[in-house]
């Protein structure tokens, strides 16, 4: 593991130049954050959410779509669409062939209690620049790549069903595939070049989205689609929703996720070791920060949430359970070199 | 239930005006497929003819070809033979109106993961109120019915969408042929059952404004699909040398496919509401599209009539048709499984 300073207030390793570490071991963001505090009241307003909705309601076969994954946000995202806002969703659940089978099952069973129609597409698309991934030892998130292709998934399936309306379960920590930050910029530094090195490479992956714009270029001529959450507006924290959802759909939490209580890709897991073994921090980080500093989240829980190990269990049998799904050994990893 | 007299050949019961016995006992499908043997003999389907096929309808697309897939052994097969013996690249479609078993969604998930396909799922409550209707208003026509001529306009709808030219059923010898298409509503042994359908549907679809766009008949669903898109809808049982017996023992061990508990024809469909749809057709009709099967694949010599009688006997208890009619909010009032 790499042995970067981490910031003492949030949970970020110092990577110059985009992080930098004062005397007191505090980064440039949380430094940058507390001199424009107080930044009052940033909390949307849910008549905001209204409006939009209002502005899409009734207009074709669906209001809108909710991607589903079956994680906490994204089920209580569906719960609200349905049942608080009455609006007509389609849910769309992507599975890259590492969706954790018990949210699936999440999904289903949500769709079935809310009567909401569900389209779940599993796709073998990505395993290939996964594989090629854990062998080069990338140090991206996966997610980074991923969110490209899925987010073609989310835009086509819009275009095809004509739903102008894209609803994903965004917490207000969450980077939106809106915005652009410094932080995640350089994360992903070296992610155009593995796209490029991919489209050359494979057949299939020669039209690969560059970048988000693209896939929004694709698709925007055909639909204009509007992406939102209704996290983004509510006034109920996650330990509320999710006891919504447990008693109202039935939803189970997922036996392994990371960080904890979060994702359901059964590949993040290796990609978020990679990623941090080589930055010192990764997405997560950059999400569990942001909550830190607006006081939704003590550093202690953080740091706890967002222990990796693949050498001690569980996390060494799902390592090994994904390597196989890959086709690949523990030996590929990084091309054979100590991890 | 009645006690029609049937034929000696197959086991279509007699039903005028549709189906006759002469003096023999041999009803006039099987005389006439007598007539015209020595001619059908001289045309038989080759291999070839499928991939002569396959060649020429080329996807521009993603995909080669959409495989309309229950999870049963016949599509589960279809899916297996054009990924494994035709080296296509398949999307998997499977629709769930509500009533798929879980044993069914288990087999094609596992099927796509072994194969490494694609796989898309759409499940939708929509035809709920539907299939009610017909229980509620004691109509004859065939729940079956009603429901392919929505799957396949869903199929089609898919195949246009992902621009798939191929569509893939797995149809038997028995179910369908050629030169005629899916359920084959109009054909002399059909017809009572596809005029009760098609006059349900008229009224029906006239007086709920949920159903207002429902197509009317399979006809219509085919003839507005080919407006601008040239498709084809091929089974490669149709074509290959295998009979069920045998693809059935290849996916139980390439694909870890596993046969359903309960079925009705036994070893056939995975489909809670069949149970339903079966038991009204032979109350209202006398047999179900699985006798007209089964006749036809005794009179082409791939089943023996003992065979037949043998799986074509009701095996399911009153409670699982209490279970499916409560599903529906409906009950089904002097049930009478003896036939």
């Amino acid at each position: 593991m790499s042995a970067k300073r981490v910031c003492k207030k949030c949970v970020l390793a110092e990577n110059p130049p985009v992080i930098l570490l004062n005397d007191e071991g505090v980064c440039n963001i949380c430094l940058e954050q507390e001199k424009s505090a107080p930044r009052g009241q940033d909390r949307l307003l849910e008549t905001e959410l209204v409006k939009v909705l209002d502005k899409y309601r009734g207009k074709g076969e669906y209001d809108c779509l909710v991607m589903c994954s079956g994680g906490k946000d994204s089920t209580a995202a569906l719960y609200f669409m349905k049942n608080r806002y009455k609006v007509n969703p389609l849910a769309l659940t992507f599975d890259n062939g590492f969706e954790d089978k018990k949210a699936v099952m999440n999904v289903r069973r949500a769709t079935n209690k809310l009567g909401v129609d569900l389209y779940y597409y599993k796709s073998w698309y990505m395993k290939d620049m996964f594989a090629e991934m854990v062998k080069k030892g990338t140090n991206f998130p996966a997610c980074s790549i991923c969110s490209l292709w899925y987010m073609q998934v989310v835009y086509r399936t819009a275009a095809q069903y004509k739903i102008p309306l894209i609803v994903g379960g965004w917490t207000k920590g969450q980077v939106s595939t809106d915005e652009e930050h410094a932080e995640m910029g350089y994360l992903c530094k070296d992610l155009p070049d593995f796209i490029e090195e991919m489209r050359k490479k494979y057949d299939k992956y020669k039209d690969f989205p560059r970048h988000m714009e693209d896939v929004k270029k694709k698709y925007r001529n055909s639909r204009k689609a509007v992406l939102v959450s209704p996290h983004w507006f509510l006034p109920v924290t996650a330990e509320e929703y999710t006891a919504i959802i447990k008693k109202e759909l039935g939803w189970e939490e997922q036996d392994f996720s990371y960080p904890a209580g979060s994702t359901n890709c059964l590949f993040n897991y290796l990609g978020s070791y990679l990623c941090k073994k080589d930055m010192g921090f990764t997405h997560f980080h950059i999400e569990c920060s942001k909550l830190i500093r607006s006081g939704q989240m003590t550093r202690e829980e953080a740091l706890e949430l967002l222990r990796i190990n693949p050498f001690e269990e569980p996390g060494a049998s799902l390592v090994r359970e994904v390597l196989d799904r890959l086709g690949l050994e523990k030996e590929d990893i990084c091309g054979g070199e100590e991890c | 239930m009645n006690s029609k007299k049937i034929c000696g050949k197959c086991v279509l019961p007699e039903s005028p005006p549709d189906i006759f016995l002469n003096e023999e006992g041999v009803c006039n499908l099987c005389v006439e497929h007598e007539r015209a043997r020595e001619r059908m003999r001289s045309e038989k389907i080759l291999e070839t003819d499928f991939i002569k096929i396959l060649d020429k309808y080329k996807s521009k697309g993603e995909y080669d070809c959409l495989v309309m897939c229950s999870g049963g052994k016949d599509s589960t097969a279809a899916l297996y033979f054009m990924k494994e013996r035709y080296k296509k690249n398949p999307l998997a479609f499977t629709f769930n109106h509500g009533f798929e078993t879980e044993e069914a969604l288990d087999n094609i998930h596992r099927a796509s993961d072994k194969l490494g396909v694609d796989f898309l799922y759409f499940k939708s409550d929509y035809m709920k109120e539907m299939f009610s209707a017909v229980v509620k208003e004691d109509a004859s026509a065939v729940i079956c019915h009603l429901c392919s001529i929505w799957y396949m306009r869903l199929t089609l709808g898919i195949a246009r969408k992902f621009n798939i030219p191929i569509i893939v059923a797995g149809w038997t010898k028995g179910q369908s042929t050629k030169k005629a298409l899916a359920c084959e509503i109009g054909k002399t042994e059909f017809s009572s059952m596809a005029d009760s359908t098609r006059d349900f549907l008229k009224k029906y679809t006239k007086e709920n404004p949920k159903y207002r766009d429902f197509p009317l008949s399979m006809d219509e669903v085919l003839a507005k699909a080919g407006r601008g898109f040239k498709y084809i809808i091929v089974s490669p049982h149709w074509f290959l040398p295998y009979d069920a017996a045998e693809y059935t023992s290849i996916i139980e061990k390439e694909v870890g496919w596993k046969m359903p508990e309960l079925s009705y024809p036994a070893e056939s469909t995975n489909c809670e509401l069949n149970f339903l749809s079966v038991y009204l057709s032979m109350k209202k009709h006398g047999y179900t599209h699985y006798h007209v099967e089964m006749s036809k694949l005794i009179r082409e010599g791939l089943m023996t009539r003992e065979d037949a009688l043998e799986k074509l006997k009701i095996n399911f208890s009153e409670e699982v048709l209490d279970e499916v009619a409560k599903k529906l909010n409906c009950k089904i009032e002097d049930v009478d499984l003896d036939v």
